[in-house]
C-alpha cells in the first residue's frame, strides 16, 4: 500500500490515460478473440439450455404455441410410473458403473505401473488403448449376437460347459438391464487405463522409494500411497463415470428402447421417447431439466468433498 | 568325468537359478492377469473378423471356429451397399468439426491465457459453466432450434453443435498449455511489433502442435462414435453418419451373416488407420498427466 501511495505521483495523468486506453485496446481485440467462441456456445449450448428450462414449464408438441402450464410437468412427474420405474434402473447403471470404473482400469494401470520392463510397460499400454477403434455401435451389435437365444455365444457357452441353464437375456425382463452393463466385459480397454497410469508415473520414484522404507508395499501402498496422489484423476472419472451413467441411454436405443416391458429403461430413453415417439417437448424437457439439477448438484457435492490431488503434488 | 559332471551340475544350477531369477522378476502374476484381460476383451473383435469370412452354411454349422475356404466377397457386398457414403460423410463431419473446434477455441484459450481485458474473470466462468450443462438438457431444445433454422438434414446440424460442444474442454486444456509457454518468447515479439494475431499463428500455434493433435483425435473419436445425435437430426441417406449407417445396414442384412460382419470391420478401418498414423501422439498426450481435475 505504502510503496503504491510514493509511487502515485510519479505516474503522471497522460501515462495513466495510456495505459487504461492501452486496456481498452487490448479488451477490444480479446473480445474480437472470443467472438467465435462465445457465438458458438451462445447459440447452440446456452441458449438451449435456457429453452429447456423455459418448455419444463409448457405444454408443447414442437410444432404448434407453447402453452404455459407452470410446474403441472413436474408434478406429472411424480405420478409417472414410467419414470420412477426408470429411475431405479438408472441407479442401478450409475451404482455398477462407478464400481466398474473405479476398479477395473485402476487394476491394469496398476499392474502395468508395476512391470519393471519399459517395453512391456509399451506394449500392454498400446494393446489396452487399441479397441478403440472399435466403434462403439459395433461394440453393442457384437454383443446382440453374444446374447442371442438361438445363435449367441453365451447359450452356446453354457451348452458346451453342460449347463442346463439357458436365457433369452435381452429378452428376460430379470436380466435385461444387467446384461445392458455387462456389454464390455472386461471393462479393461480405452482411454481410462491411461488416465489413471498416467497418475501412477506422476508420482515419481523418492515417493515410491520412501514408501518402500517405511514397509508400505502392495496393497497398503496402492491404498494409502497411490490412491490419494491419484485423486484428480478418480475424481475426474468418477463424475464422467456418474454423468454417464445419469444421461447415458446410447445401449438402450440400440438395443432394447427401454424394454422388455419396462425393465431397461432410463430417465434419458423416457425423455427420448416423450419428446420424439409422443411429440411432448414440454414434457421431455422437464425430465430434462430434473436430470440436469441432479447432475449439477452431485457434480458440486463431489468437487467439494473429494479433496484434489495438487497439495501432495507440491512436495 | 568328474570334472564334468561337476560343471554340468553347476551350470544345472546355474540356469536354474537364472529361471528363478527370470520368473521373480519379470512378476509372471502381473503378466497372467494382463494377458487374460486382453484376450477377453479381444474375444469380441475375433468373433468379428471371424464371422466376416463366413458364409451362411458355415455360419449355422462352424459358427464359433476357423472354418474354410473364407468368403472375401462378403467384403466386396458389404461396400457395395452404400456403407462407403457413410464413411466419407462421417470423415467430412469429424474434419470440419475439429477445424472449427480448434480454430474458435485456440483464439479463445489464447485471449484468457496471454491477454488483460475487462471481464475476463467472468467470461471465464461462463466457459466452465459448460462443462455443468449434460447433453440431455440441450438435446430436445437443440432438435428444436435446427427445426426453426431450418437445418435438419444438413452438415450445418452436427457441425455446429460439435463445434460449440467442443470448446469448453479445448479451451481448459488450450490455456493450460498457452500460459506454461516462456513469456519471453512473447515479449520479444511485441516488440518486434507483431500483433497479437501474428504472436498466436507464428509462435503460439507451432509451438501446440503435439497438444492440438490429442485435442483433435479426442474429438475425432467422439464424433465417430457419436449415435444419439446424427440419429436425431439426419434421416437422409446420403447424409448418415457410419453410426447410424450401421443400424441401416444391420436391417438390410439381417440373415446375411458375413456381409454384416463384414460391413462391421470395414466401418472400423478409419478408427483403425487413425489409431495405426497417431497411437503414439494419442498416448502421449493422454499419459502427460494434464488431464485431471
Amino acid at each position: 500500500m505504502e510503496i503504491a501511495k510514493e509511487r502515485l505521483p510519479v505516474r503522471s495523468l497522460a501515462q495513466k490515460k495510456r495505459g487504461s486506453r492501452r486496456l481498452l485496446w487490448s479488451t477490444l481485440q480479446a473480445y474480437f478473440f472470443l467472438l467465435p467462441t462465445f457465438a458458438l456456445i451462445g447459440l447452440f449450448s446456452y441458449y438451449p439450455a435456457m429453452l429447456a428450462l423455459y418448455h419444463s414449464l409448457t405444454d408443447w408438441n414442437g410444432v404448434l404455441l407453447a402453452k404455459y402450464v407452470g410446474l403441472d410437468n413436474f408434478r406429472e412427474m411424480m405420478r409417472d410410473r414410467v419414470l420412477l420405474a426408470s429411475l431405479g434402473n438408472m441407479l442401478t447403471v450409475v451404482f455398477w458403473s462407478l464400481v466398474i470404473t473405479l476398479t477395473i482400469p485402476l487394476l491394469v494401470a496398476e499392474l502395468i505401473y508395476s512391470l519393471r520392463s519399459h517395453r512391456a510397460q509399451y506394449w500392454y499400454r498400446l494393446l489396452f488403448v487399441a479397441p478403440i477403434v472399435v466403434p462403439f455401435v459395433v461394440t453393442l451389435l457384437v454383443w446382440r449376437f453374444i446374447y442371442d437365444p438361438d445363435l449367441g455365444l453365451l447359450n452356446a457357452l453354457l451348452g458346451w460347459l453342460g449347463i442346463g441353464f439357458r436365457s433369452r437375456w435381452l429378452g428376460d425382463p430379470n436380466l435385461a438391464l444387467y446384461c445392458l452393463l455387462f456389454i464390455g466385459f472386461p471393462f479393461a480397454a480405452g482411454t481410462n487405463v491411461l488416465i489413471y497410469l498416467a497418475g501412477l508415473q506422476g508420482i515419481g520414484e523418492s515417493v515410491i522409494d520412501a514408501a518402500k522404507l517405511d514397509g508400505a508395499t502392495g496393497l497398503r501402498r496402492v491404498i494409502s500411497i497411490d490412491l490419494p496422489l491419484i485423486m484428480g484423476q478418480v475424481r475426474l472419472l468418477g463424475i464422467l463415470a456418474l454423468i454417464g451413467g445419469i444421461q447415458g441411454f446410447g445401449a438402450q436405443l440400440v438395443l432394447t428402447r427401454g424394454g422388455p416391458g419396462y425393465a431397461t429403461m432410463v430417465p434419458g430413453m423416457w425423455m427420448y421417447e416423450t419428446a420424439f415417439s409422443y411429440s411432448r417437448m414440454g414434457y421431455a424437457s422437464a425430465i430434462g431439466t430434473s436430470m440436469f439439477i441432479v447432475i449439477l448438484g452431485l457434480t458440486l457435492v463431489i468437487m467439494r468433498s473429494v479433496e484434489s490431488s495438487t497439495e501432495y503434488n507440491a512436495r | 568325468m568328474k570334472e564334468g559332471a561337476m560343471t554340468a551340475s553347476a551350470s544345472r544350477e546355474l540356469i536354474h537359478s537364472k529361471r528363478t531369477r527370470f520368473w521373480r522378476q519379470t512378476n509372471w502374476k502381473a503378466h497372467l492377469t494382463l494377458t487374460v484381460l486382453l484376450l477377453l476383451t479381444f474375444y469380441p473383435v475375433i468373433l468379428l473378423l471371424l464371422f466376416s469370412v463366413k458364409n451362411n452354411t458355415q455360419f449355422f454349422t462352424q459358427r464359433f471356429i476357423l472354418s474354410f475356404p473364407f468368403y472375401l466377397e462378403n467384403y466386396v457386398a458389404a461396400w457395395r451397399s452404400g456403407i462407403a457414403i457413410y464413411m466419407g460423410n462421417s470423415i467430412l463431419y469429424a474434419v470440419v468439426a475439429v477445424v472449427l473446434t480448434l480454430s474458435a477455441a485456440s483464439l479463445s484459450a489464447y485471449a484468457f491465457a496471454r491477454m488483460r481485458f475487462f471481464g475476463k474473470e467472468l467470461l471465464f466462468y461462463l466457459i466452465l459453466g459448460l462443462l455443468m450443462i449434460p447433453g440431455v438438457l440441450t438435446l430436445v431444445p437443440t432438435f428444436v432450434l435446427m427445426l426453426e433454422f431450418k437445418l435438419l438434414n444438413t452438415r450445418w446440424a452436427l457441425w455446429l453443435p460439435y463445434a460449440a460442444g467442443g470448446q469448453a474442454f479445448a479451451i481448459f486444456v488450450l490455456r493450460t498449455f498457452f500460459a506454461g509457454l516462456p513469456e519471453e518468447l512473447f515479449e520479444s515479439a511485441r516488440i518486434d511489433g507483431a500483433s497479437e494475431f501474428t504472436v498466436l499463428r507464428r509462435i503460439t500455434l507451432p509451438l501446440s502442435k503435439p497438444i492440438m493433435g490429442t485435442l483433435a483425435l479426442l474429438q475425432v473419436y467422439g464424433i465417430w462414435n457419436d449415435l444419439v445425435w446424427p440419429l436425431t437430426v439426419i434421416t437422409k441417406p446420403e447424409l448418415k453418419t457410419v453410426m447410424v449407417g450401421l443400424l441401416t445396414f444391420t436391417g438390410q442384412f439381417s440373415t446375411d451373416y458375413g456381409p454384416l460382419y463384414a460391413g462391421y470391420v470395414i466401418a472400423s478401418i478409419p478408427l483403425i488407420l487413425l489409431f495405426a498414423f497417431s497411437s503414439g501422439l494419442f498416448i502421449q498426450g493422454l499419459t502427460s498427466g494434464a488431464i485431471k481435475i
